[in-house]
């Protein structure tokens, strides 16, 4: 089963008769769709299946019981049992995500590569999705946030809810659990909104994504073929692609979720609009960037060692200098935290972490020679020209990250960074020569791409394509809506390729 | 501890860490009413509010306190 196959949404279908059947039963039947959908989504081999059934038993039996002792413990012993309790939580992320890889390349060094063959449990769907959310929920339990939940069923809900569970976003307890125990009544316009929303998502990501897909492939295929503002083109299409892609994904997940009731919290906000890379970073994986400031950067700015560092350092270089160095280091801190979520491997630990920290200590940094720059020039700061230029600038220069991504190598995203710089424009193919996208395929991929950046322009000033709509005759939201599936289901590249954020 | 003095006091630690003597709290104030009260100077703001009312304010408490008038529902509440 996938979210864009038949199964999906036959699945959703008896899904939804039996939950709104349930009455005061709808969490268990949450619970058994999320069992349901979790073993069917994943690979079909039955020891496959086995480890993954491991690994989820032993993540909400940590969670539920870990919750509970935290709950009752006070003092050292409370902080003792949450850092035991996290560290079995994250031991699941690094051994089925870095583990292999890591024993597998030692042991090659002594010429026994699969020495550490059982340690490969092939990609196990969601797991750095979950693995966070269920930290969340013990960090908080023992912040005194809420109680510990005392009904394992509501934690297993809360850790497997199907539409999250395989790319997030990343929830917390407090926003879900009475979401999922509240009886939810049948109401038709919640309806209606999730299948619009699921619509958007399937346009984005079928229609528009997968042909944007095709350029970025043809390109970093072969780059030395192209020149350097062609790779230039490629690499923004895939900025597109990612956006479309993974957005599309969460409108999908959200607007399923919508169906039983519930809502899940937004991951993106316009993040093209964008005037400086710290707001990308606010307004792109919300719920990631979210949990990494809440439960990582924070607690660590305001352990006692970093707020004496923070004093000596307003006494050393004074007050304004000062008191950004430990903010710095928390930084750090944070990006290789993000880093390592990506998978660890070099070239996603440069383009998810090492150039969005540089670029963002940078803005920091020379941030007053900009202001000094721009009183000088008397720009006005609140004119569109200037914002559209720094949309653009912030834009650009995260293309320097989307490089590393598409060559999925660190070497080969330099010597791709090398050949742009010295083929600017020469190249021996032109980008749309060597992919099978016809006239009628540019026509939807920036047609599409056009209404999804009005529909992010809306939101950017705080309204929504969805209201606007709204406010239309029946008939035009009827045509708008009845289009939008004709285009998918005629021109959607269905099975053409997976989410992006699965891997994660 | 009166709410008029927590206020008063609280004024002064926000006019200090933003530099700003024209700042004035309500209830409602929020990050997005204060230009320089980001992600980064949260916890520099949560640190000398510490310092003013000698009492640690718990990390869950800082994650979500919404606005002015829940830090100062809180400052009152670990004042007792």
């Amino acid at each position: 089963m996938t979210l864009t196959s038949f199964s999906f949404f036959a699945f959703l279908l008896i899904g939804l008769l039996v939950y709104y059947m349930s009455g005061k039963g709808q969490k268990y039947v949450l619970l058994a769709m999320s069992l349901f959908f979790y073993f069917a989504i994943a690979p079909a081999t039955l020891r496959y299946r086995l480890k993954l059934c491991a690994i989820v038993f032993y993540v909400v039996f940590l969670t539920y019981v870990g919750g509970l002792l935290i709950d009752r413990a006070k003092g050292k012993r409370r902080t003792i049992l949450t850092f035991f309790c996290i560290g079995g939580l994250a031991a699941v992320l690094f051994v089925t995500k870095y583990f292999y890889n890591i024993f597998t390349g030692i042991a090659g060094l002594f010429g026994n590569p699969g020495a550490f063959e059982w340690l490969n449990f092939g990609s196990v769907i969601g797991v750095s999705y979950f693995i966070l959310s269920a930290i969340g929920y013990l960090t908080d339990v023992c912040w005194e946030s809420y109680p510990a939940e005392k009904n394992p069923v509501n934690i297993g809900v809360f850790v497997l809810y199907f539409p999250q569970v395989i790319s997030g976003p990343v929830t917390r307890f407090s926003q879900m659990n009475s979401q999922f125990c509240e009886k939810t009544g049948f109401d038709p316009d919640r309806i209606s909104h999730g299948i619009r929303r699921m619509l958007w998502g399937y346009f984005k990501k079928l229609v528009i994504s997968d042909r944007f897909f095709l350029i970025v492939n043809a390109v970093y295929g072969d780059y030395t073929a192209y020149s350097g503002w062609q790779i230039f083109l490629a690499t923004v299409c895939y900025a597109l692609r990612l956006y479309t892609d993974f957005s599309g994904c969460m409108d999908i997940v959200m607007g399923a979720s919508e169906l039983f009731g519930v809502s899940l919290p937004e991951n993106f906000n316009a993040p093209f609009f964008s005037a400086t890379v710290q707001e990308f970073w606010q307004r792109w994986h919300i719920t990631l960037g979210g949990w990494f400031k809440d439960y990582v950067m924070y607690p660590l700015q305001k352990t006692k060692g970093m707020i004496e560092l923070g004093k000596k350092c307003k006494k050393r270089f004074g007050k304004k200098a000062g008191k950004k160095i430990p903010f710095y280091l928390a930084m750090v801190v944070l990006w290789f935290g993000i880093g390592l979520w990506h998978g660890g491997a070099g070239y996603y630990f440069i383009a998810s972490a090492g150039i969005p920290f540089l670029l963002m200590l940078l803005g920091d940094v020379l941030s007053p020679l900009f202001e000094k720059v721009s009183n000088a020039l008397h720009i006005r700061k609140e004119s569109g020209i200037f914002k559209t230029v720094c949309f653009l600038r912030t834009n650009l220069l995260l293309c320097f990250a989307w490089v590393f991504v598409c060559a999925g190598a660190t070497g080969r995203g330099f010597r791709i960074l090398g050949h742009q710089a010295s083929h600017l424009l020469t190249g021996e193919r032109s980008v749309l020569g060597n992919t099978t996208l016809q006239a009628l395929d540019l026509c939807l991929m920036f047609g599409g791409m056009a209404v999804v950046l009005f529909a992010d322009y809306l939101q950017y000033k705080g309204k929504s394509l969805t209201d606007l709509l709204d406010a239309k005759p029946f008939a035009l939201r009827f045509l708008a809506v009845n289009a939008e599936i004709l285009v998918i289901l005629f021109y959607g590249l269905v099975g053409s390729s997976a989410f992006i954020y699965f891997q994660f | 501890m009166s709410r008029e003095e927590v206020y008063e006091r609280l004024t002064a630690v926000f006019q200090e860490v933003f530099d700003d003597d024209s700042i004035e709290l309500k209830d409602e104030t929020t990050s997005e009413d204060i230009e320089d009260w980001d992600s980064f100077e949260h916890i520099n703001l949560v640190v000398a509010v510490e310092t003013e009312f000698s009492f640690k304010i718990p990390m869950g408490k800082v994650i979500t306190m919404k606005n002015v008038g829940e830090m100062v529902d809180i400052i009152l509440s670990l004042g007792k």
